[in-house]
Protein backbone atom coordinates (compact mmCIF):
# COMPACT_ATOMS: atom_id res chain seq x y z
CA UNK A 1 0.00 0.00 0.00
CA UNK A 2 1.43 3.37 -1.07
CA UNK A 3 0.28 5.44 1.44
CA UNK A 4 1.60 8.76 0.36
CA UNK A 5 -1.37 10.68 -0.10
CA UNK A 6 -2.55 12.35 2.27
CA UNK A 7 -4.11 9.86 4.24
CA UNK A 8 -3.05 10.15 7.75
CA UNK A 9 -4.62 10.22 11.17
CA UNK A 10 -6.91 13.15 10.88
CA UNK A 11 -6.90 14.97 7.38
CA UNK A 12 -7.54 18.53 9.27
CA UNK A 13 -3.91 18.36 10.85
CA UNK A 14 -2.67 19.27 7.39
CA UNK A 15 -2.63 23.19 8.48
CA UNK A 16 -1.81 22.17 12.29
CA UNK A 17 1.74 23.44 13.17
CA UNK A 18 3.29 19.97 14.82
CA UNK A 19 6.48 20.29 15.06
CA UNK A 20 6.09 23.14 17.81
CA UNK A 21 4.45 20.33 20.10
CA UNK A 22 6.53 17.86 19.36
CA UNK A 23 8.10 16.51 22.81
CA UNK A 24 10.79 18.84 24.14
CA UNK A 25 13.30 16.37 23.81
CA UNK A 26 12.52 15.61 20.51
CA UNK A 27 12.46 19.00 19.20
CA UNK A 28 16.42 19.84 21.52
CA UNK A 29 17.24 17.32 19.30
CA UNK A 30 16.39 18.73 15.93
CA UNK A 31 18.19 21.81 17.09
CA UNK A 32 21.25 19.63 17.82
CA UNK A 33 21.53 19.20 14.47
CA UNK A 34 21.70 22.38 13.31
CA UNK A 35 25.00 24.18 12.53
CA UNK A 36 25.06 26.70 15.99
CA UNK A 37 23.62 30.21 14.62
CA UNK A 38 20.34 28.18 13.26
CA UNK A 39 20.10 26.56 16.28
CA UNK A 40 20.00 29.55 18.25
CA UNK A 41 18.08 31.39 15.82
CA UNK A 42 15.39 28.73 16.50
CA UNK A 43 14.69 30.62 19.73
CA UNK A 44 12.73 33.25 17.73
CA UNK A 45 10.39 31.02 16.10
CA UNK A 46 7.69 31.29 18.59
CA UNK A 47 6.80 31.11 22.22
CA UNK A 48 6.70 27.63 22.21
CA UNK A 49 10.87 27.04 20.75
CA UNK A 50 12.10 30.03 23.16
CA UNK A 51 13.96 27.73 25.56
CA UNK A 52 14.83 24.75 23.04
CA UNK A 53 17.84 25.65 22.11
CA UNK A 54 19.07 26.59 25.81
CA UNK A 55 19.94 23.13 26.41
CA UNK A 56 22.28 22.45 23.46
CA UNK A 57 25.32 20.02 24.83
CA UNK A 58 27.44 20.78 21.97
CA UNK A 59 28.19 24.55 21.65
CA UNK A 60 30.75 25.61 18.70
CA UNK A 61 31.80 28.97 18.14
CA UNK A 62 33.97 30.04 14.99
CA UNK A 63 34.31 33.46 14.79
CA UNK A 64 35.90 33.08 11.11
CA UNK A 65 33.27 31.07 10.03
CA UNK A 66 30.67 33.60 12.09
CA UNK A 67 31.86 36.62 10.05
CA UNK A 68 31.84 35.00 7.12
CA UNK A 69 28.44 33.91 6.85
CA UNK A 70 26.70 36.74 8.87
CA UNK A 71 28.04 39.60 7.20
CA UNK A 72 25.39 41.85 8.68
CA UNK A 73 25.48 43.20 11.83
CA UNK A 74 25.45 40.84 14.23
CA UNK A 75 28.46 40.87 16.33
CA UNK A 76 30.31 37.76 17.47
CA UNK A 77 30.93 38.58 21.02
CA UNK A 78 27.28 39.53 21.50
CA UNK A 79 26.50 35.78 19.57
CA UNK A 80 28.71 34.03 22.34
CA UNK A 81 27.53 36.30 25.14
CA UNK A 82 23.63 35.99 24.37
CA UNK A 83 24.35 31.90 23.57
CA UNK A 84 25.90 31.12 27.04
CA UNK A 85 23.64 33.60 29.00
CA UNK A 86 20.40 31.55 28.25
CA UNK A 87 21.55 28.16 28.52
CA UNK A 88 19.84 26.23 31.14
CA UNK A 89 22.01 24.46 34.05
CA UNK A 90 22.16 21.27 31.94
CA UNK A 91 26.04 20.19 31.10
CA UNK A 92 27.66 21.05 28.26
CA UNK A 93 29.43 17.80 26.82
CA UNK A 94 31.87 19.64 24.08
CA UNK A 95 32.62 23.31 23.71
CA UNK A 96 34.56 24.73 20.74
CA UNK A 97 35.66 28.03 20.35
CA UNK A 98 38.19 28.95 17.32
CA UNK A 99 38.60 33.00 17.65
CA UNK A 100 40.45 35.73 16.23
CA UNK A 101 43.19 36.91 18.42
CA UNK A 102 43.69 39.89 16.66
CA UNK A 103 40.61 40.80 16.43
CA UNK A 104 41.20 44.09 18.99
CA UNK A 105 37.66 43.46 20.64
CA UNK A 106 38.05 40.07 21.70
CA UNK A 107 39.42 40.65 24.84
CA UNK A 108 41.00 38.06 26.80
CA UNK A 109 39.37 38.08 30.02
CA UNK A 110 36.15 38.03 28.12
CA UNK A 111 37.67 34.54 26.24
CA UNK A 112 38.13 33.52 29.53
CA UNK A 113 34.62 33.84 30.47
CA UNK A 114 33.63 31.95 28.25
CA UNK A 115 35.64 29.17 28.96
CA UNK A 116 34.83 29.20 32.39
CA UNK A 117 31.39 28.92 31.72
CA UNK A 118 32.11 25.75 29.79
CA UNK A 119 33.91 24.60 32.96
CA UNK A 120 31.30 25.38 34.96
CA UNK A 121 29.11 23.38 32.92
CA UNK A 122 31.41 20.00 33.40
CA UNK A 123 33.04 20.26 29.80
CA UNK A 124 34.16 16.89 28.86
CA UNK A 125 35.75 18.16 25.21
CA UNK A 126 37.22 21.56 25.00
CA UNK A 127 38.52 22.35 21.62
CA UNK A 128 40.08 26.66 21.66
CA UNK A 129 41.99 27.66 19.10
CA UNK A 130 42.98 30.91 17.03
CA UNK A 131 43.80 31.98 13.51
CA UNK A 132 45.50 34.76 13.94
CA UNK A 133 48.32 34.65 16.75
CA UNK A 134 50.19 37.62 17.54
CA UNK A 135 48.16 38.72 20.45
CA UNK A 136 48.58 37.50 23.91
CA UNK A 137 45.69 35.91 25.50
CA UNK A 138 47.24 35.91 28.67
CA UNK A 139 45.61 34.07 30.63
CA UNK A 140 43.51 31.06 30.30
CA UNK A 141 41.24 30.19 33.65
CA UNK A 142 42.87 28.61 36.38
CA UNK A 143 40.41 26.01 37.32
CA UNK A 144 41.33 24.55 33.61
CA UNK A 145 44.30 23.86 34.53
CA UNK A 146 42.64 21.24 37.42
CA UNK A 147 39.07 20.32 35.51
CA UNK A 148 38.24 16.97 36.47
CA UNK A 149 35.54 16.41 33.77
CA UNK A 150 37.81 16.95 30.61
CA UNK A 151 38.45 14.22 28.63
CA UNK A 152 39.87 15.77 25.72
CA UNK A 153 41.61 19.37 25.14
CA UNK A 154 42.99 20.76 22.29
CA UNK A 155 44.76 24.34 22.78
CA UNK A 156 45.64 25.53 19.36
CA UNK A 157 47.54 28.68 18.59
CA UNK A 158 46.92 30.84 21.52
CA UNK A 159 50.03 32.04 22.46
CA UNK A 160 52.26 32.30 25.23
CA UNK A 161 49.77 30.53 28.00
CA UNK A 162 50.51 31.29 31.86
CA UNK A 163 50.60 27.62 32.77
CA UNK A 164 49.78 27.52 36.65
CA UNK A 165 52.63 25.50 38.85
CA UNK A 166 49.77 23.12 39.80
CA UNK A 167 48.00 21.27 37.16
CA UNK A 168 46.52 18.07 37.00
CA UNK A 169 43.71 16.69 34.30
CA UNK A 170 42.30 13.49 36.42
CA UNK A 171 40.30 12.32 33.14
CA UNK A 172 42.29 13.93 29.99
CA UNK A 173 42.67 11.10 27.94
CA UNK A 174 43.60 13.16 24.95
CA UNK A 175 45.57 16.46 24.60
CA UNK A 176 46.67 18.21 21.80
CA UNK A 177 48.68 20.97 22.07
CA UNK A 178 49.48 22.87 18.56
CA UNK A 179 51.09 25.99 17.21
CA UNK A 180 52.40 27.74 20.48
CA UNK A 181 55.58 29.50 20.11
CA UNK A 182 56.10 30.80 23.21
CA UNK A 183 55.34 29.55 26.61
CA UNK A 184 55.42 31.90 29.35
CA UNK A 185 57.69 29.50 31.63
CA UNK A 186 59.33 26.87 30.13
CA UNK A 187 60.33 25.42 33.49
CA UNK A 188 56.67 24.68 34.35
CA UNK A 189 56.66 22.63 30.94
CA UNK A 190 59.60 21.04 31.22
CA UNK A 191 57.97 19.06 34.21
CA UNK A 192 54.51 19.20 32.98
CA UNK A 193 54.37 15.95 31.24
CA UNK A 194 54.33 13.27 33.51
CA UNK A 195 51.96 10.72 34.71
CA UNK A 196 51.58 13.43 37.91
CA UNK A 197 49.47 15.95 35.37
CA UNK A 198 47.92 13.56 33.25
CA UNK A 199 47.21 10.37 35.16
CA UNK A 200 45.70 8.92 32.04
CA UNK A 201 46.10 10.29 29.38
CA UNK A 202 46.55 8.12 26.35
CA UNK A 203 47.17 10.35 23.32
CA UNK A 204 48.95 12.97 23.25
CA UNK A 205 49.97 15.48 20.05
CA UNK A 206 52.69 18.63 20.44
CA UNK A 207 52.36 20.18 16.77
CA UNK A 208 54.29 23.08 15.70
CA UNK A 209 55.61 24.29 19.11
CA UNK A 210 58.93 26.44 20.06
CA UNK A 211 60.69 25.92 23.02
CA UNK A 212 63.12 28.23 23.01
CA UNK A 213 64.92 27.87 26.54
CA UNK A 214 64.19 24.23 26.56
CA UNK A 215 67.19 21.73 26.10
CA UNK A 216 65.17 18.79 26.57
CA UNK A 217 61.72 17.87 26.29
CA UNK A 218 60.79 15.52 28.92
CA UNK A 219 57.87 13.31 28.50
CA UNK A 220 57.07 10.39 31.40
CA UNK A 221 53.39 9.57 31.22
CA UNK A 222 52.89 5.89 31.62
CA UNK A 223 49.45 5.53 30.76
CA UNK A 224 50.10 6.93 27.23
CA UNK A 225 49.83 5.06 24.09
CA UNK A 226 50.24 7.35 21.24
CA UNK A 227 52.37 10.24 20.80
CA UNK A 228 52.86 12.41 17.93
CA UNK A 229 55.40 15.05 17.74
CA UNK A 230 55.46 17.18 14.63
CA UNK A 231 57.64 20.06 13.74
CA UNK A 232 58.64 20.75 17.26
CA UNK A 233 61.86 22.36 18.53
CA UNK A 234 62.94 22.32 21.48
CA UNK A 235 66.95 23.06 21.39
CA UNK A 236 68.02 19.31 21.14
CA UNK A 237 66.35 16.12 21.54
CA UNK A 238 63.28 14.75 23.36
CA UNK A 239 63.57 11.97 26.29
CA UNK A 240 60.38 9.39 26.50
CA UNK A 241 60.38 7.30 29.02
CA UNK B 1 14.46 -17.12 22.46
CA UNK B 2 14.55 -20.79 23.59
CA UNK B 3 15.74 -23.06 20.60
CA UNK B 4 14.04 -25.84 22.18
CA UNK B 5 10.51 -24.55 21.42
CA UNK B 6 9.61 -24.62 17.90
CA UNK B 7 6.48 -26.12 16.69
CA UNK B 8 7.08 -28.59 13.76
CA UNK B 9 4.09 -27.59 11.67
CA UNK B 10 5.65 -23.73 11.51
CA UNK B 11 8.17 -22.61 9.19
CA UNK B 12 11.36 -21.95 11.15
CA UNK B 13 10.58 -18.30 10.87
CA UNK B 14 9.17 -16.53 14.07
CA UNK B 15 6.54 -13.86 13.85
CA UNK B 16 4.97 -10.89 15.80
CA UNK B 17 1.94 -9.15 15.17
CA UNK B 18 1.64 -5.24 15.58
CA UNK B 19 -1.79 -3.80 15.87
CA UNK B 20 -1.88 -0.43 14.96
CA UNK B 21 -3.72 2.64 16.60
CA UNK B 22 -6.95 2.29 13.56
CA UNK B 23 -6.85 -1.66 14.47
CA UNK B 24 -4.66 -3.30 11.61
CA UNK B 25 -2.93 -6.40 11.93
CA UNK B 26 0.71 -6.65 10.74
CA UNK B 27 2.53 -9.77 11.09
CA UNK B 28 6.31 -9.09 10.94
CA UNK B 29 9.31 -11.87 10.99
CA UNK B 30 10.41 -11.39 14.95
CA UNK B 31 13.89 -10.29 14.20
CA UNK B 32 11.98 -7.26 12.20
CA UNK B 33 9.84 -6.54 15.31
CA UNK B 34 13.17 -6.35 17.61
CA UNK B 35 14.87 -3.80 15.48
CA UNK B 36 12.30 -1.60 18.17
CA UNK B 37 14.36 -1.49 21.80
CA UNK B 38 10.45 -0.76 23.34
CA UNK B 39 9.56 -4.82 22.09
CA UNK B 40 12.85 -5.87 22.49
CA UNK B 41 13.19 -4.83 26.15
CA UNK B 42 10.05 -6.87 27.32
CA UNK B 43 10.48 -9.34 24.33
CA UNK B 44 12.04 -12.47 26.69
CA UNK B 45 9.32 -11.86 29.57
CA UNK B 46 6.26 -12.25 26.76
CA UNK B 47 4.71 -16.01 26.39
CA UNK B 48 5.36 -16.90 22.64
CA UNK B 49 1.85 -17.17 21.73
CA UNK B 50 1.17 -13.67 22.94
CA UNK B 51 3.60 -12.21 20.84
CA UNK B 52 0.94 -9.29 19.77
CA UNK B 53 1.80 -6.10 20.69
CA UNK B 54 -0.53 -3.21 20.66
CA UNK B 55 0.61 -0.07 19.46
CA UNK B 56 -1.57 2.89 20.10
CA UNK B 57 0.98 5.65 18.84
CA UNK B 58 1.31 4.44 15.41
CA UNK B 59 -1.27 4.70 12.76
CA UNK B 60 -1.51 1.65 9.94
CA UNK B 61 0.29 4.19 7.41
CA UNK B 62 2.80 4.65 9.48
CA UNK B 63 3.39 1.24 10.53
CA UNK B 64 3.59 0.21 7.12
CA UNK B 65 6.61 2.50 6.70
CA UNK B 66 8.23 1.40 9.92
CA UNK B 67 8.13 -2.21 8.91
CA UNK B 68 9.38 -1.36 5.56
CA UNK B 69 12.03 0.61 6.87
CA UNK B 70 13.26 -2.41 9.97
CA UNK B 71 13.03 -4.95 7.10
CA UNK B 72 15.56 -3.23 4.92
CA UNK B 73 17.54 -2.56 7.70
CA UNK B 74 17.61 -6.25 8.86
CA UNK B 75 18.12 -7.94 5.86
CA UNK B 76 21.15 -5.14 4.64
CA UNK B 77 22.55 -5.67 7.49
CA UNK B 78 22.69 -9.74 7.13
CA UNK B 79 23.85 -9.07 3.01
CA UNK B 80 26.59 -6.38 4.54
CA UNK B 81 28.06 -8.97 7.35
CA UNK B 82 28.07 -12.04 4.79
CA UNK B 83 29.66 -10.13 2.61
CA UNK B 84 32.26 -9.07 4.88
CA UNK B 85 32.79 -12.47 6.26
CA UNK B 86 33.41 -13.58 2.73
CA UNK B 87 36.11 -10.58 2.54
CA UNK B 88 34.27 -9.44 -0.61
CA UNK B 89 34.04 -5.98 -0.94
CA UNK B 90 30.57 -4.55 -1.10
CA UNK B 91 29.52 -1.00 -1.29
CA UNK B 92 26.01 -2.45 0.84
CA UNK B 93 26.58 0.42 3.55
CA UNK B 94 26.71 2.95 0.99
CA UNK B 95 23.80 1.46 -0.90
CA UNK B 96 21.67 1.97 2.43
CA UNK B 97 22.34 5.20 3.42
CA UNK B 98 21.12 6.26 -0.29
CA UNK B 99 18.07 3.57 0.86
CA UNK B 100 17.49 5.83 3.53
CA UNK B 101 17.87 8.86 1.75
CA UNK B 102 15.43 7.98 -0.23
CA UNK B 103 12.91 6.39 2.44
CA UNK B 104 12.57 9.51 4.35
CA UNK B 105 12.02 11.99 1.54
CA UNK B 106 8.48 12.11 2.68
CA UNK B 107 5.66 15.25 3.07
CA UNK B 108 5.97 16.85 6.33
CA UNK B 109 3.60 15.29 8.06
CA UNK B 110 4.23 11.36 7.34
CA UNK B 111 7.92 12.96 8.38
CA UNK B 112 6.80 13.98 11.32
CA UNK B 113 4.40 10.72 12.00
CA UNK B 114 7.81 8.54 11.41
CA UNK B 115 9.55 10.65 14.19
CA UNK B 116 6.83 10.62 16.59
CA UNK B 117 6.95 6.63 16.17
CA UNK B 118 10.32 6.29 16.01
CA UNK B 119 10.43 7.59 19.52
CA UNK B 120 7.60 5.91 20.89
CA UNK B 121 9.43 2.38 19.52
CA UNK B 122 12.63 3.63 19.91
CA UNK B 123 14.36 2.67 17.08
CA UNK B 124 17.34 4.83 16.99
CA UNK B 125 18.88 4.89 13.70
CA UNK B 126 15.20 6.16 12.28
CA UNK B 127 15.02 8.19 14.84
CA UNK B 128 18.11 9.92 13.88
CA UNK B 129 17.53 9.70 10.56
CA UNK B 130 14.07 11.62 10.45
CA UNK B 131 15.47 14.24 13.02
CA UNK B 132 18.29 14.94 10.30
CA UNK B 133 15.53 15.20 7.91
CA UNK B 134 13.69 17.71 9.69
CA UNK B 135 17.09 19.20 10.90
CA UNK B 136 18.29 19.58 7.05
CA UNK B 137 14.64 21.03 6.25
CA UNK B 138 15.05 24.19 9.28
CA UNK B 139 18.88 24.44 8.34
CA UNK B 140 19.61 27.50 5.94
CA UNK B 141 16.00 28.91 5.88
CA UNK B 142 14.91 32.14 7.96
CA UNK B 143 12.96 32.14 10.82
CA UNK B 144 9.88 33.40 8.40
CA UNK B 145 10.35 30.77 6.13
CA UNK B 146 10.71 28.26 8.21
CA UNK B 147 7.40 29.59 10.35
CA UNK B 148 5.68 29.37 6.80
CA UNK B 149 7.27 25.28 6.51
CA UNK B 150 5.58 24.00 9.63
CA UNK B 151 2.88 26.61 9.83
CA UNK B 152 4.35 28.02 13.00
CA UNK B 153 2.67 30.77 14.66
CA UNK B 154 4.87 33.72 15.58
CA UNK B 155 3.13 34.40 18.95
CA UNK B 156 6.04 35.60 19.96
CA UNK B 157 5.01 39.01 22.37
CA UNK B 158 6.52 42.06 20.95
CA UNK B 159 8.88 43.70 23.27
CA UNK B 160 6.87 46.98 24.55
CA UNK B 161 10.33 47.97 25.77
CA UNK B 162 12.09 47.84 22.33
CA UNK B 163 12.57 51.24 21.06
CA UNK B 164 10.82 51.28 17.21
Amino acid sequence: MQSKEEKLCCSSDQEMDKISWLPDPIRSHIVSFLPMKDAIRSKILSRRWRYVCSSLSNLKFDQIEFEKSNSEIRDFRDFVDETLLSHDGSDIQRFSLKINLDDAYIYARRVSAWISFALQHNVQILILGSVESSALLEKLPCSLFTCNTLRVFSLVGIPGPKWPTITKFPVLRSLRIGFITSFDDENVIAKLFSSCTFPVLEELTVDHCIFESLDTLSISISSLKFLYLRYYTARSSFDDT
Amino acid sequence: MKDSFNPSIEPPKKTVTLVSSDGYDFEVEEEVALESQVIKDGFEDKAVDDREYLLFNVHSDTLELIIKYCEKHVSSRKSISAAAASSSSSNGEEALKEWDEHFISVDTNTLYDILMAADYLNIKSLLDLAIQKVADTIHGRSPEQIRKKFNIENDSIIDPWASE
